[in-house]
């Protein structure tokens, strides 16, 4: 390499590594210091609301309802935006993992919706692979969380997850017998913050889809979803050769 | 009170709904406006009524889908109803997508004048006020 590209390339890698910096403090800035005030606001109108409840009439009542909601909502998406920032900030080296496991440790986090919602899941029997095993945890967690959750009232969930061996990646699928997803929302489902449903009907954040992805930007993968004749399967590729050890 | 001015009004965030309706019920006490509330594309194209609806008012972020697809549902129904757009946050690729179907104006939500002005200028050309 020449002394001129050498240079350059210093000089990039300087910008980038002070880029990085600034986000993280941006992204401290907005998950840390913004959640002492809205936790003021959400912890005093509840105190305010207790204290004082029987002298308020129902409109205000109700006033005081929709600042404590806003509040926790507001200090529930900073804690998922912060969390979203850290998995690449704060990113475990890859390793060689049994997938098996990976997806065990999922299905046991997720223990008690499934017992719940008297879902029936099948698997494949997975290979190894190489990735961060924690996120990839978090990737199957979040999948198979909303094929549970996206489901018709009383609908029991059956859910099946399989891998096919591609030549560059390992394909894993998760299909589901749930309500699908609107041909229009197909993209917009995976952004931070983003839902293809109501939050009354289903309640929830709009972050496990941009987890997914994000996760799987770093695995240098994919994700994709197909509305099948009934439910979703949801499609992601890992990369075979990632450098690990 | 007057005859009944009816605004379709699409929003799923219930603390601005409440405050569209203080608004309306703090600048415009004496008139009778009644505000029909759709939380989601589908239910706002199932409640809009042409015969009915004098304006309409969307917010763009709708749980399933944009306020862009009320607006073309609307067009294609009645070329001249007056629409407000509102967003949290406007970007121009989102207003050069809805300017296709002609909204009137596109407006960061803020329950300041801004709205409640647009709403007052209609209101005066159509001899509410």
């Amino acid at each position: 390499m020449s002394a001129k590209l050498e240079s350059e390339l210093a000089k990039a890698n300087q910008e980038l590594a002070l880029l990085k910096a600034e986000y993280e403090e941006f992204v401290y800035i907005i998950s840390h210091d913004l959640s002492a005030p809205l936790r003021q606001v959400q912890s005093f109108s509840e105190i305010i609301a207790n204290t004082h409840n029987g002298n308020f009439d129902d409109k205000t009542k109700r006033h005081f309802g929709l600042i404590i909601r806003g509040a926790t909502q507001a200090s529930q998406m900073l804690k998922a935006m912060s969390y979203y920032s850290r998995l690449n900030t704060r990113a475990k080296p890859f390793a060689l993992f049994d997938c098996n496991m990976s997806i065990a440790k999922a299905l046991d986090n997720l223990s008690s919706l499934i017992s719940d919602s008297g879902a029936s899941i099948t698997l494949d029997d997975f290979p190894e692979i190489i990735g961060d095993e924690e996120q990839i945890t978090i990737l199957f967690q979040q999948l198979i969380h909303n094929a549970l959750t996206y489901q018709k009232a009383g609908t029991k969930p059956i859910i099946s997850i399989s891998f096919t061996n591609n030549v560059d990646a390992w394909q894993f699928s998760i299909k589901d017998n749930g309500i699908g997803v609107p041909e229009n929302l197909r993209e917009k489902i995976f952004k931070v913050l983003r839902r293809g449903v109501s939050d009354k009907k289903y309640p929830g954040l709009g972050m496990g889809l941009a987890y997914a992805s994000k996760i799987l930007q770093r695995h240098r993968g994919s994700i994709n979803l197909v509305n099948s004749v009934e439910g979703a399967i949801f499609t992601f590729k890992i990369a075979k050769e990632l450098p690990y050890g | 009170m007057g005859e009944a001015i009816n605004i379709l009004y699409v929003e799923d965030n219930e603390g601005d709904v409440e405050l569209m309706r203080m608004s309306i019920e703090r600048y415009f006490p004496s008139l009778n406006v009644v505000l029909d509330v759709a939380e989601t594309v589908d239910e706002a194209k199932e409640i809009f009524d042409d015969n009915k609806h004098v304006i309409a008012v969307i917010d763009w972020n709708l749980p399933d889908g944009e306020g862009g697809d009320v607006l073309q549902f609307i067009r294609e129904v009645n070329a001249d109803l007056p629409v407000v757009m509102l967003s949290g946050v406007i970007s121009e690729t989102s207003i050069a997508e809805t300017e296709k179907y002609e909204p009137v104006v596109c407006i960061e939500k803020g329950h300041d004048k801004k709205v409640i002005a647009q709403l007052e200028l209609y209101f005066s050309s159509s001899a509410f006020i």
